[in-house]
């Protein structure tokens, strides 16, 4: 299973702890939320809405909605558009 | 709604190269001016840069445009602009006998409406595809999104990334990968080597541009990875993500060729082929658009004051031809210009020689427009690479079978097709399936004629929104919103 990797050579300090899944994991300020998804190598992100099949970050940008997560118990948010937050709470596809 | 806000003069919507550039000349110029963009922070993608604390990517090319965009926003910073990020606008009706007035979702989640007597409809461009069995397969993700993955947060999706698509982003991607520490086994282009090399009839236009391709491709050389020209995707396969895919060669005329399909490992797949303008806003408004296969598809309609056929409205930017960033920049500058001039703020005659000059490098900028969107052309052979299974509205699930079904008993709209199957009608509300949807149209065998079907219609609000924002909305007050 690939995962994405963080750059070397870019500066990040201030580290922070969202949870995803129920698991804690340290990300930096200023990262967005599907970045650091990817680098955990979780891909799957939503359902599709009929056929219930798995669907993951496809334009970065906020327009094709595939890369919804539900973020602090709302559902329905763009991972791709939205800064890590320190105790953030995130559920993809299938948790 | 929270809040009235004061009338401005001019509602920039958008604020990447050419919003913020309009932005410049006419906060600079005096104007009170209010910029919405529904990103996190003004830059659009093109001067995407990762929000603090992060630090900028070195790796990355820090080519000139770049740089100048960069200053622009610590220019309009300075100025004191009043620039509102994470704001996704809904969409603009007219307010009274003139101006307009702008409904968005604020960064807090209020639904709020500005007034103001111009707008200008920045609304940039999205990535196009051409879809195949099995692309809704977790792992593929477009060549854009990878590129803004490196800008933003400073990460690649994976150690290994092959790279598929036409025109030059993929190769751009594929090189900027390989500098950041990912390896490209393959890169894929569904042109062919003699379309590329069409470009020296450019000249020196296009100087820039050869030598970037020229510097990509030898990083793809040197790292081992190949480039297979006139090779397209056919298949993705994985058991809940991408695990391999199948390619297929193209014959002269864009066709695939019968046994040409080779099997390729891979977890991540990067896609992309070329540019649709983000007409939706402007044409919710109710703004005249044109079908020009060299600017990128439907675009909105503008003069050559970049007035769109309303009143007060401009459009600036890729919305009215894709051709990158140098002329979204050159684009803002005119708008900007010439609306100062409409509103007193500086004499015609002394913006007219500058005025000349932006005409002119704008021509220039769409000659290298029209070039790089004819390799983003689908190929002829599209309708075979589409197979029957393929998803092409992944919001709602509607494969490629069910659409043709309803081509082949007489479908000619894509307002039809999304009747009757529901293509388009989902939460990316047709942006992602509506260019696929007019080339498979347009490639049907009995396809009506030359004519390219009308885009799928925009409607307020133009972009999902929470209902929560509806709450916070006083509606005793809307009455005097409309004023």
């Amino acid at each position: 299973m690939s995962r994405g990797k963080r750059i070397k050579g870019i500066r990040r300090d201030s580290k922070v702890t969202i949870m995803v899944n129920g698991q804690p994991v340290q990300a930096y300020e200023g990262e967005t939320l599907h970045a650091v998804l990817i680098i955990l190598g979780i891909w799957a992100l939503k359902a599709s809405r009929i056929n219930h099949d798995p669907r993951g970050v496809l334009c970065g940008m906020g327009v094709c909605h595939e890369c919804l997560v539900t973020i602090n118990g709302k559902s329905g948010q763009r991972s791709c558009m939205t800064l890590v937050e320190d105790g953030m709470e995130v559920r993809t596809y299938g948790s | 709604m929270g809040h009235e806000d004061p009338r401005r003069q001019v509602v920039i919507i958008g604020a990447g190269l050419a919003g913020l550039s309009a932005a410049q000349v006419l906060a600079g110029g005096g104007a009170s001016v209010l910029l919405l963009d529904e990103g996190l922070r003004p830059g659009g993608q093109y001067l995407k840069r990762p929000s603090p604390p992060l630090g900028d990517n070195p790796s990355l090319p820090q080519e000139a445009r770049r740089k100048k965009g960069l200053e622009i926003i610590k220019a309009v910073k300075s100025l004191g602009l009043e620039c509102r990020p994470c704001t996704q606008v809904l969409g603009v009706e007219p307010d009274g006998r003139a101006g307009w007035m702008v409904w968005g979702e604020t960064a807090s989640g209020v639904l709020a409406a500005w007034r103001s007597d111009f707008i200008i409809i920045a609304s940039g461009a999205r990535e196009k595809f051409i879809p195949f069995k099995g692309w809704t397969l977790p792992g593929i993700i477009s060549t854009g999104a990878v590129q803004l993955l490196l800008k933003g947060s400073g990460v690649v999706p994976a150690a290994e990334v092959v790279v598929a698509g036409s025109g030059p982003l993929p190769l751009a991607v594929a090189g900027e990968l390989i500098k950041a520490g990912s390896r490209v086994p393959a890169l894929l282009d569904y042109g062919s080597l003699a379309q590329k090399l069409a470009v020296v009839k450019l000249g020196s236009l296009a100087w820039g541009k050869i030598w970037e391709g020229i510097r990509h491709q030898a990083r793809l050389m040197a790292s081992g990875g190949k480039l297979r020209n006139r090779t397209a995707v056919l298949e993705g396969r994985g058991h809940g993500r991408l695990e391999e895919i199948v390619t297929v060669q193209l014959d002269r005329r864009g066709k695939p060729m019968s046994g040409s399909q080779s099997v390729l490992a891979a977890d991540c797949l990067a896609i992309g082929h070329g540019f649709a303008p983000n007409i939706e806003l402007a044409q919710q408004a109710g703004c005249e658009l044109e079908h020009d296969p060299l600017k990128g598809g439907w675009v909105v309609r503008v003069d050559g004051d970049l007035q769109t056929s309303l009143p007060a409205c401009y459009a600036a930017g890729e919305v009215s031809g894709i051709a990158g960033a140098e002329k979204s920049y050159i684009e803002g500058r005119m708008a900007g210009l010439l609306i100062a001039c409409k509103l007193d703020l500086i004499s015609g005659n002394r913006v007219d020689s500058e005025i000349a000059d932006l005409v002119k490098r704008r021509n220039q900028q769409l000659q290298l427009g029209a070039f790089i969107n004819r390799l983003c052309h689908p190929p002829a052979g599209l309708g075979d690479l589409i197979e029957d299974e393929t998803i092409i509205c992944r919001c709602e699930d509607v494969t490629a079978g069910e659409i043709r079904a309803q081509i082949g008993s007489g479908a000619t709209r894509l307002t039809d097709i999304k009747l009757a199957t529901r293509t388009g009608m989902g939460l990316c509300q047709g942006r992602t399936c509506g260019p696929m949807l007019e080339a498979i149209i347009q490639t049907w065998p009995d396809a009506a004629g030359p004519e390219p079907p009308p885009p799928l219609p925009a409607r307020m609000p133009v972009k999902p929104f929470n209902l929560s924002a509806l709450v916070e909305m006083d509606l005793e007050k809307e009455s005097e919103y409309r004023g």
